[in-house]
Parts: C-alpha cells; structure tokens; sequence
C-alpha cells in the first residue's frame, strides 16, 4: 500500500489518496490540492466520512 | 584597496513560500545554492518627471518623481534534485508533497484557475550578499519573487554542463536593504547528470535506440507584470506614497510550454510521418541521480509542429518541436522531483 495524502477539493470534497501521479494529476487538474498538516488536523474522522453532511464544516 | 569580486556573492532564497507577497520568508525558509551566472537581481527604481506639464514656463524637468519598482532575475544552475523540485513547484505553482526523509515527492502541476485554482503563484524572497556586516558590499532581499519561467536544456558530452537549469524570476518590486538574514550553509546538490537520461517522446524511446543528441523543455508563465500595479497595490515604504509603487499581486498571463530535441535521423525514423499524420503521444523524459533523488517531467499530450532533417557534427540528424497540447484528464504538463528536501513550496 503506497502512501496517502489528503486533497481537497474546492467545493469541500475531501479525499484520501494514494500519493501516486497517476492518482495526484488528474484531481490536481481538477482542482484538487493537498491540505496542509493544520488543516488536516482540523479534518475529523467523523467530517471525513463522505456522508458526513455540510462540506463547509470541512474548510 | 581591495576589489570585489563576483565569486564572492551568495545568493538564498525561499526554499518554502512565503506567506503572501508582502511577507518574506525568514532565514530558516530558505536555502542556500550556488549558480553559474554572475548577474545580479537588481531593484530597479522607474522615475518620470515634470518635462511635459504645462505652466512652468518651458519644456524642461524641474521635478523627479519615484514611480514604481521592478526587480528581475536570472539563475543558472546544474540541474540538481533539489533545484528542479523547486523550479517545477514555484514555476508550475501546485504541488503535492509525499514521502519521509530521504525520499520526499513533489508532485507538480500548473494551476487552472478553470478548477478553482489561484491564478496567482507562490511567492519567495530573494537574497543576495556579498560580505555581509560591517564591511557589507550588497546585502539585499527581494520579497515577493515568482517563477517566471524554467528551462531544462541537455546536451550530449561527459560534463556537468550538460545538464542545466535556467530560472527567471520577478519580482514585486519589495525590497529590504540590509537583508537581516543569516546565510544558511550552503545545500548539498545532487546532480541529475545527462547520462541518466530516459527520455520516450510519441511512443519511441529515444535513449534504448541511442539516438538522442539534445533536448530541451520549458515553461514560460508571462506573468502580467502590469497588472501587479493596482489602487491599492502599496509602496517600497508602507506609507510614504513618494516611495514608489509595489506591486500587490503576480499572476500568471498565457503560459506556454515548450519541448524539442535532436535525434539522429535514419532508416526507420518516424517524425517525418508523425509530422504528416500529426500522431499525437506523451513525452516523459527522467533524470536520475539514484533511487530518492530524480526528476521526471511528463508532458500528457504532444505533437510534432515540426520536423526537420540537417546534421549534427556531420551525422544526419533531425530536429524536432513538439507542440505540448491539452489533455482531458492530465492536463498539460506534471513532474514529479525526488529530493531529501523537506518543505519545498510548503
């Protein structure tokens, strides 16, 4: 299992990924960037969770 | 008396970005390197004067006038592990770091504002000393520098000149004179020589068929320079509107990217017919120095604009530009640079 980083989206989408180019470009390109280790720290477990409800909390 | 000498300048700048265009990064930030050209990043003070108003009687100046502020600058290097990291994710502007000592990835893209993405680039502080103290020559420090553009040129030949990097870099015009930072020692470069070379452009691997002979790669982000000089956008000194202005934002313009190379051209070679069926492909061209230090550059899309037969030392080679097109899913341009680096661009 490769490494994982967490990108987020614009809109709040909040994803885990493998820290694979192949995986990385595409959502780069699409907006995506990495969030910085305080933003990470503000990210809980339950807000990650893709049903977690209003994305702004994810900001 | 003694002279001053250019080998004496130091040049660091921020290895990390700052946190906007007004602030420069501190001493620990930013790291030191060497270059091989001698010029200097000068801030470059633009004036006008009274010459063409009317009521003084004639046509002369009685009056000068502090107007704006420009500094520019250019670095060129050896390309290195450490050095390319940098270049691809200041100049290209979003990167994803991953990895643990000694092995960090940067992951480097262009931004698309089309995405959401800032259309301004990351910012660094530029500093340049040459005897710093009490027996200062010149202390200074630009702040808010971007990444104009980057070039990687590799040529055929056993030495390290075969492999380098060019940087261009402006400036908001900010400056702090004396610096106020401690140099940090000097960062151990890896190399990424011309001999680890892979290189696979439009579906031929130019280096398994031994035909390479140079190439080289750029991106340019013509930033609008202009544009920087807003209402609003400040002066060398906070507060003192005689100053001079500075600008308060960077932006990239229309960036363009750019890849050739010259191959030797024999039975079987195929730009020619590329050329003419305008067959499209990637180009991903890999420099290694080992296992946690390399560059790899991958443009997604790519189709010879041209194609040219001549010769190289007496042996007929051709020489080909590639026009870097869009891809739907990757975009145009990524890199991902191997370094023992920590917190580039961060």
């Amino acid at each position: 299992m490769n490494e994982q980083v967490v990108l987020i989206s614009p809109d709040g989408d909040v994803r885990h990924v493998e820290a694979r180019p192949e995986v990385l470009v595409p959502l780069m390109v699409r907006g995506y960037r990495q969030l910085t280790e305080h933003e990470e720290e503000e990210v809980t477990p339950d807000v990650r969770h893709a049903d977690a409800g209003n994305p702004d909390l994810l900001r | 008396m003694s002279v001053t000498r250019m080998q004496e300048i130091q040049i660091c700048f921020g290895k990390q970005k700052q946190a906007d265009i007004a602030t420069p990064n501190t001493g620990v930030q930013m790291w030191q390197l060497r270059k091989l050209n001698a010029a200097l990043a000068n801030p470059k003070l633009n004036t006008e004067n009274d010459a063409e108003e009317f009521g003084k009687g004639h046509e002369f100046p009685t009056q000068s006038f502090q107007t704006s502020w420009d500094v520019n600058g250019t670095l060129e290097k050896y390309l290195s592990a450490e050095v390319g990291a940098w270049a691809m994710a200041f100049g290209l502007g979003k990167v994803v770091k991953s990895g643990t000592a000694p092995n960090f990835t940067y992951t480097s893209t262009p931004l698309f504002p089309a995405s959401g993405d800032a259309a301004e680039l990351p910012y660094f502080s530029f500093v340049e000393q040459i005897r710093p103290g009490a027996g200062v020559v010149v202390d200074r420090m630009a702040v808010g520098c971007v990444v104009e553009g980057w070039t990687i040129s590799i040529g055929s030949g056993p030495g390290r000149a075969n492999s380098k990097i060019t940087v261009e870099f402006v400036g908001s015009g900010k400056y702090v004179e004396p610096s106020g930072i401690t140099m940090p020692a000097a960062t151990v470069e890896k190399l990424l020589p011309s001999a680890s070379l892979a290189l696979s452009i439009n579906g031929v691997n130019y280096v398994s068929n031994k035909n390479i002979v140079s190439l080289e790669t750029s991106w340019k982000n013509n930033v609008r320079l202009d544009g920087g000089f807003y209402p609003g956008s400040g002066f060398q000194t906070p507060g003192d509107g005689a100053s001079g202005a500075i600008r308060g934002r960077l932006e990239f313009g229309n960036r363009q990217g750019t890849l050739r190379f010259v191959a030797r051209f024999e039975n079987g070679s195929t730009e020619l017919t590329k050329l003419r069926q305008q067959t499209t492909g990637t180009a991903v061209l890999a420099l290694t120095y080992d296992t946690n230090n390399s560059l790899e550059i991958t443009w997604h899309k790519v189709s010879f604009a041209s194609a040219e037969v001549g010769e190289t030392d007496g042996i007929v080679t051709v020489s080909v530009d590639c026009l870097p097109m869009w891809d739907e899913t990757n975009g145009i341009v990524s890199a991902v640079a191997k370094c023992g680096v920590d917190g580039i661009c961060q």
